[in-house]
């Protein structure tokens, strides 16, 4: 009887075991969704010298990329790899799971020459495809402002691993946008005159300080006319973590136009970010 | 016209009415004061080094009110909180590293304490002649547009501390004072009326009007 009483025992144990085996849950993990609000992607991207004296890594490096869709049509994101880091201001055609964005990188690569190293700030255009959980760019070539010669472009593939873009606590996020989307419809400037009006919002969204540096740039290209640049004075010296600030911007013919902000957050880390480009359409 | 000459010929009458001296109260005593400029300005570019501008036109309104202390016939001394509006067509014209920044007062004002004195030093019937002196503190709040005016126009709203950011500074405080050359006089038994004007930091104002109302018993 004894034994009996085992052998069910068993039995039913087992039966219990089974049924709570990985291919008999009741239900599935849900699969990553991209396409609301944005995403985190880890991938790999290989970057190559194209010209100058300074020695870059030209093998695949990690990727850890965040994008965030913002205002209509406008992407920003963060990306780091173990040589380079950098920011992503973009306008997106599409969606975040079938889409495909312009962008401009604003990156700081780890540049060698002579035995030392320097943090090269560089400037250049991607373009991305989304599909699915998958992300790829390819760019245009990346110059860099303070290693005069160097020149680099780069690739990168990743994949979607959570819709939540992953913002570090400890590094200001200054994110610029403008209200209503990147394509601006002629209108009445304040002033009166026909014109391009549109607000520019900067706001930080990491909760950490930043301290701009005493000018902004701003670049413009009227109708089908060459790009051309103007530096101002910054009008105000901070940002608090948290907060946002607005100017409204008005040209009177069409074209393009990009804001360029730097500063210093309060943790020492160095930020740039652009807006969009900005499209005055007729 | 008319009804405004005669009006202020009745004030200047009840200005120049005798006033017993029984019902005047002599003995120093607390009371409550008010005071309104319809308008105090800084004219040119008078204050422009100070601040480091190209430019200052601002102007507005003023009121103060607080509590004083002396006599009817007597000189006073008081604490008042007062209330510099910015008028929206103050600017200010500043000069950055590369360009000048047009500040135009959108909803810019300055809060502050004063403290102040009244010193007669003449009298002619019941109207005292004499000066207002003053000094305090006064905080710059609310918002104002900085402005880069090219062929494509860039408006920033900035908080009025901000307002001479290109230059360097943030200025949250500024000191405040007077120096009025006044005159008053009683109407009724408690009530003192003052005009005064001049210096008005951080400007001038042409007229300013206040009161005194001493709460002390009478003699």
């Amino acid at each position: 009887m004894r034994i009996m009483l085992s052998r069910v025992a068993f039995v039913v144990i087992a039966a219990a075991a089974a049924a709570c085996s990985p291919g008999t849950l009741p239900g599935s993990p849900s699969p990553i969704l991209v396409g609301g609000g944005g995403g985190k992607y880890n991938g790999s991207i290989t970057y190559r010298r194209l010209g100058g004296n300074f020695a870059i890594t030209e093998a695949a490096q990690a990727l850890t990329l965040s994008l965030a869709l913002r205002d209509v049509n406008q992407i920003v994101g963060r990306f780091e790899t173990s040589e380079s880091s950098g920011t992503v201001q973009g306008v997106l055609s599409g969606d975040m799971s079938n889409g495909s964005f312009d962008a401009t990188v604003l990156i700081v690569t780890a540049a060698r020459q002579g035995g030392a190293t320097s943090n090269c700030e560089g400037r250049g255009e991607i373009r991305g495809i989304l599909s699915g959980l998958n992300l790829t760019w390819t760019g245009g070539s990346i110059a860099y402002d303070n290693c005069p010669g160097l020149m680099i472009n780069s690739q990168a593939q990743a994949v979607a691993v959570s819709p939540i873009p992953d913002l570090s606590p400890t590094r200001a996020n200054l994110v610029i946008t403008v209200l209503g989307g990147a394509d601006v419809r002629r209108g009445t400037c304040p002033s009166g005159i026909a014109g391009y009006p549109f607000t520019v919002e900067m706001s930080e969204t990491a909760g950490v300080n930043l301290t701009f540096d005493s000018q902004f740039r701003i670049e413009e290209r009227r109708n089908t006319g060459a790009t051309s640049s103007n530096t101002l004075d910054m009008p105000f010296g901070s940002l608090a973590g948290g907060t946002r600030r607005t100017y409204a911007t008005c040209s009177p013919v069409a074209g393009t136009y990009q804001a360029f902000f730097s500063g210093t957050d309060a943790s020492g880390n160095r930020v740039r970010v652009a807006s969009p480009v900005v499209t005055l359409t007729p | 016209m008319t009804h405004r000459f005669v009006a202020l010929l009745a004030l200047g009458c009840a200005l120049l009415v005798p006033m017993p001296a029984a019902a005047q109260i002599d003995d120093t005593s607390w009371g409550v004061t008010g005071g309104f400029s319809p308008q105090w300005a800084v004219p040119g570019d008078w204050l422009a080094g100070l601040f480091d501008a190209k430019t200052i036109d601002v102007k507005g309104p003023e009121f103060r009110l607080g509590i004083v202390r002396g006599t009817t016939m007597g000189g006073e001394w008081g604490v008042s909180l007062i209330h510099k509006r910015l008028s929206k067509q103050s600017t200010v014209a500043v000069s950055g590293n590369n360009d000048l920044l047009t500040v135009v007062a959108n909803d810019a004002e300055m809060l502050g304490v004063e403290a102040h004195r009244f010193i007669p030093f003449t009298r002619i019937n019941k109207v005292q002649v004499g000066v207002n002196l003053g000094a305090g503190i006064a905080q710059l709040r609310g918002f104002v547009t900085g402005s880069y005016v090219g062929t494509t126009s860039t408006d920033f709203t900035l908080p009025f501390p901000d307002a001479l950011a290109v230059t360097g500074r943030e200025i949250d405080w500024i000191p405040v004072g007077r120096a009025e050359l006044a005159a008053a006089t009683l109407v009724g038994e408690r009530l003192k009326v003052c005009v005064s004007g001049g210096f008005n930091m951080p400007g001038f104002q042409v007229v300013s009007l206040s009161f005194s109302y001493l709460l002390g018993q009478d003699k």
